[in-house]
C-alpha cells in the first residue's frame, strides 16, 4: 500500500475528461475533485456515463481526452497497474465465481493483490460484511444481497485508498440495501474515500458528502443542501385551521418575506431568504391576526427535486 | 518483463478448483482420452506375430498418433472457453480491475489448462504402454518401446498442448460467443498434428535431430503465442466489446430521401437495397453489421433483415463492418431510378471465419445480386 503518497493531494482529480465510442459520447468534459475520506456521489440517469467514468478511472478504459489522477497517480497507461494496486472497484454485478466458496473467491483476489497476510485479510473482510459464518458456502447458494456483500468484501481486501462502488444496491430489496448502506457508513468512519455511482437519490442524500449530477456532462456538483439552495428558493409552509380572511395583510408587510402564494385552502407557501428570521415574524403576525396556526415549517426540497430539475433542464436544453 | 508468480498461482488455483466442480470440464477431460485409448489398444493387440515390418510400423504409427491427439484436443475446448467464458459470466471485469498484468492472467489460464492435460495425456500413454507390455507380441512391444517413439510422445505432448492452448486462448480473447470459440479452438488445434503424423507414419524418418528440431520449432511458437496473445488481449475491448477509439454502431439515421443534383434541380434518386441472408441460413460471424455508404454510417442490419435507402445518382462506395471485421469495399455507379441489390452475410464456413481473424475484410461477404 502507498497510502502516504496517495494522501498528499486529493484522492481523485478529474479535468475535462471525455470518452467517445466512435460517434457516441459516453461522457464529455467531466471535471471534479474528491478529497480523502470523502463519500462522493455520482448521480445520473441510465446511459449518463457513470459506469464508463468508473471504468476509465479504474484504468479499464482509456479516455479520449482530458486528464485525471487517481489515488495520487496520473491516469496514464504506464500507471495502470500501480493505480489498480491502490484502488478497488465493485462493479454493479459482483461477478463471483459461483462454483467456488466465499472464502475461495476472496483467496483468489487476495492472491491477485499479492497480499502477504491473506488469511487475516480475508477474515477481516468477511467480518466487515458480516459473512464470517458463510465463508465455506458456495457462492451459487447465496442470495443476491449476500453476493453483493461478498463483492464488497472482495473490494475491501486490499485496503484501498479509493473505493469505487458502481450501483452497489442495484436490484437489492430494501433490507439488503440498508445493510449495504450501513457498510458504506462504516467505511466512511474508517476514512475510506468512496466514489459511489447511483441513481437512488435517497441513497446519495443519506450517504454522500458531495454529489455530482451527470448526464453525459456534469450538470452540477456540491453538497446536497448546497445544490438545493442553489436551485430552489427557501420557503416556509404555513397551515392554519381555517383560511385567513386577508392573507396579504398578514404576510406582505414583512421584509423577511419575499413573496407568498396559496398552495391550497389554508396552506400558504412563503418565499423567504432567511427562514430562521422570517419564522418568528410570521408567527407574530399570525397571532396578531387571531389566526389558528396548525404548523409552520421550512419546506425541504429533496435531492430528488434537485436531480429532476437539473436533468429535466438538460433534456429540454438538448431538445431546443 | 517480470511476472508475478503469486498472481499467476492465484489464477491457476482458482481455475483448478473451478474445473473440479464443473461437470462439463470433468466429462470433457475424461471421456475424450478414454475414447482415444480404445482404438490404439485394439490396434496394438490385434497385430499378429506374422505382420510385416512395414505394416507393423504403420499400425504403431496410427496408435501413437491417437496418443498425440489427446494433448492437442483435450485442452482446446477449455482454452477457448477461458476468456470469453469469464466475459459471459461477468467475472472478467473484477479480475481485470486488480493489479494483474495481461501476461500473468494469460499464463495463469494457460498453466491451469496445461497441468491437467499433461497429467491425463501421460497417464493415458502409461496405460497404453502397460497394455502393450502385458498383452502384445514381443515384436510389437519392442517396436512401441523404441526410443524415438517414446521421445516423440514425451516431447510432443506438452508442445502440442501448448499450441492448442495458445490458439484457443487467442480465439477466446477475440470471440464473443463461447460455442463458436470452442469449435474454432478444436479445429485450430489440429494442424501441428500433421508433422507428428508424418513422423508416426515414417514419412519423415524419425530421428533424434528431427524430433528436437520440430520440438524446438513448436517451443518457439508456444513462446511467441504467449506474447502474441498478450498483445491481442485488450482490456477495453473485452469489457466494452469495442476497440479503443473505434467507431461504434451509431443510432440508425434516416437515409436521405430526397436527392438534389448539383444544379439544384430535384433528381430521381436511385435505390440501394441490402439484404442479409446467410448461405443455408448459417452465419459464424454474427451480430449487427453497420452499413457505411460513402464513408458515412447509415444504420445497421441484422440477420434476415433488408435495409433500403435512396442514393444520389453517381459514384458510391458501400462497406459493412462489425467492429474490426468488415466486408470488402464495393464501389459502384448508379443512375437515377436504378435499383441496386446487394446481399450480405457473416462468414459461414470455418476456413473463412478463421482467415478473417488475420484478414478482417473476409469476415463479411457482400455481393451485388
Amino acid at each position: 500500500m502507498t497510502t502516504s503518497v496517495a494522501q498528499q493531494g486529493p484522492a481523485l482529480v478529474v479535468e475535462h475528461l471525455t470518452k467517445r465510442f466512435g460517434d457516441r459520447v459516453a461522457y464529455e468534459d467531466v471535471g471534479f475533485e474528491v478529497g480523502h475520506g470523502e463519500v462522493f456521489g455520482f448521480l445520473g440517469p441510465n446511459g449518463a456515463g457513470k459506469t464508463t467514468t468508473v471504468r476509465t478511472l479504474g484504468t479499464l478504459i482509456a479516455p479520449t481526452s482530458g486528464t485525471a489522477s487517481v489515488a495520487g497517480l496520473a491516469l496514464i497507461p504506464g500507471n495502470g497497474q500501480a493505480i489498480r494496486e491502490r484502488i478497488s472497484v465493485m462493479p454493479e454485478a459482483p461477478g463471483l465465481y459461483l462454483r467456488l466458496t466465499v472464502a475461495e473467491n476472496l483467496a483468489c483476489f487476495a492472491g491477485l493483490y499479492e497480499l502477504s497476510d491473506q488469511a487475516a485479510r480475508i477474515a477481516a473482510a468477511l467480518k466487515a460484511v458480516n459473512l464470517t459464518d458463510r465463508a465455506d458456502d458456495p457462492c451459487r447458494t447465496l442470495s443476491k444481497g449476500l453476493r453483493q456483500r461478498v463483492g464488497l468484501a472482495r473490494a475491501l481486501l486490499n485496503d484501498p485508498s479509493v473505493l469505487f462502488l458502481d450501483e452497489p444496491t442495484s436490484g437489492l430489496d430494501p433490507v439488503a440495501a440498508r445493510e449495504v448502506h450501513e457498510l458504506i457508513d462504516d467505511l466512511r468512519q474508517r476514512g475510506v474515500t468512496i466514489f459511489l455511482t447511483t441513481h437512488r437519490l435517497a441513497e446519495a442524500e443519506r450517504l454522500c458528502d458531495r454529489v455530482a449530477i451527470l448526464n453525459t456532462t456534469v450538470l452540477s456538483i456540491g453538497r446536497p443542501d448546497e445544490l438545493r439552495n442553489r436551485l430552489f428558493k427557501r420557503t416556509l409552509t404555513v397551515r392554519t385551521r381555517v383560511p385567513l380572511t386577508n392573507p396579504d395583510d398578514v404576510f406582505a408587510g414583512h421584509p423577511s418575506v419575499e413573496a407568498w402564494r396559496l398552495e391550497r385552502p389554508a396552506v400558504y407557501v412563503l418565499t423567504v431568504s432567511h427562514p430562521e428570521v422570517a419564522a418568528p415574524d410570521v408567527v407574530r403576525a399570525l397571532v396578531a391576526a387571531s389566526a389558528d396556526v396548525l404548523t409552520i415549517a421550512e419546506s425541504q426540497h429533496s435531492l430528488e427535486d434537485v436531480y429532476l430539475e437539473l436533468v429535466d433542464e438538460d433534456v429540454e436544453a438538448s431538445h431546443r | 518483463m517480470s511476472v508475478g508468480a503469486i498472481r499467476i498461482g492465484a489464477i491457476v488455483r482458482k481455475e483448478l478448483r473451478d474445473y473440479r466442480r464443473n461437470r462439463f470440464v470433468i466429462l470433457t477431460m475424461s471421456i475424450t482420452p478414454i475414447i482415444f485409448i480404445i482404438a490404439p489398444v485394439i490396434q496394438i493387440l490385434t497385430i499378429s506375430a506374422a505382420t510385416t515390418s512395414t505394416r507393423l510400423d504403420q499400425r504403431i504409427g496410427i496408435s501413437l498418433l491417437y496418443m498425440l491427439l489427446i494433448p492437442a484436443i483435450v485442452p482446446a475446448s477449455l482454452a477457448a472457453y477461458s476468456v470469453v467464458g469469464e466475459r459471459e459470466q461477468g467475472t472478467l471485469e473484477p479480475v481485470l480491475i486488480t493489479p494483474i498484468r495481461s501476461e500473468e492472467f494469460l499464463l495463469g489460464k494457460a498453466l491451469a489448462v496445461l497441468l491437467p492435460t499433461l497429467g491425463i495425456s501421460y497417464a493415458i500413454f502409461g496405460i497404453f504402454l502397460a497394455c502393450t507390455a502385458l498383452f502384445a507380441h514381443a515384436a510389437v512391444v519392442s517396436a512401441v518401446f523404441e526410443g524415438s517413439h517414446l521421445l516423440t510422445q514425451l516431447l510432443f505432448t506438452p508442445l502440442l498442448a501448448g499450441w492448442s492452448i495458445w490458439v484457443g486462448i487467442a480465439i477466446s480473447t477475440r470471440s464473443s460467443d463461447v460455442r463458436v470459440a470452442q469449435q474454432l479452438g478444436t479445429l485450430a488445434s489440429l494442424p501441428p498434428l500433421g508433422i507428428a503424423a508424418l513422423v508416426s507414419f515414417n514419412v519423415l524418418t524419425p530421428s533424434l535431430w528431427l524430433a528436437l528440431a520440430v520440438a524446438a520449432g513448436l517451443l518457439i511458437v508456444d513462446g511467441l503465442g504467449w506474447r502474441a496473445v498478450a498483445v491481442m488481449f485488450d482490456r477495453e475491448r473485452l469489457i466494452t466489446g469495442r476497440r479503443p477509439d473505434q467507431p461504434t454502431t451509431v443510432p440508425d439515421r434516416a437515409a436521405p430521401t430526397q436527392d438534389v443534383s448539383h444544379t439544384g434541380e430535384p433528381q430521381m434518386s436511385a435505390t440501394l437495397i441490402v439484404r442479409r441472408e446467410g448461405k443455408f441460413g448459417i452465419e459464424l460471424r454474427r451480430g449487427r453489421f453497420d452499413i457505411t455508404v460513402d464513408g458515412t454510417s447509415i444504420g445497421g442490419i441484422d440477420n434476415h433483415e433488408t435495409v433500403e435507402t435512396n442514393l444520389e445518382p453517381g459514384h458510391h462506395s458501400l462497406r459493412l463492418n462489425s467492429g474490426r471485421y468488415t466486408s470488402r469495399n464495393r464501389v459502384f455507379d448508379v443512375a437515377g431510378g436504378e435499383v441496386l441489390n446487394f446481399r450480405c452475410h457473416g462468414a459461414s464456413i470455418w476456413p473463412t471465419y478463421v482467415a478473417s481473424i488475420v484478414k478482417p475484410d473476409l469476415a463479411i461477404a457482400l455481393k451485388r445480386t
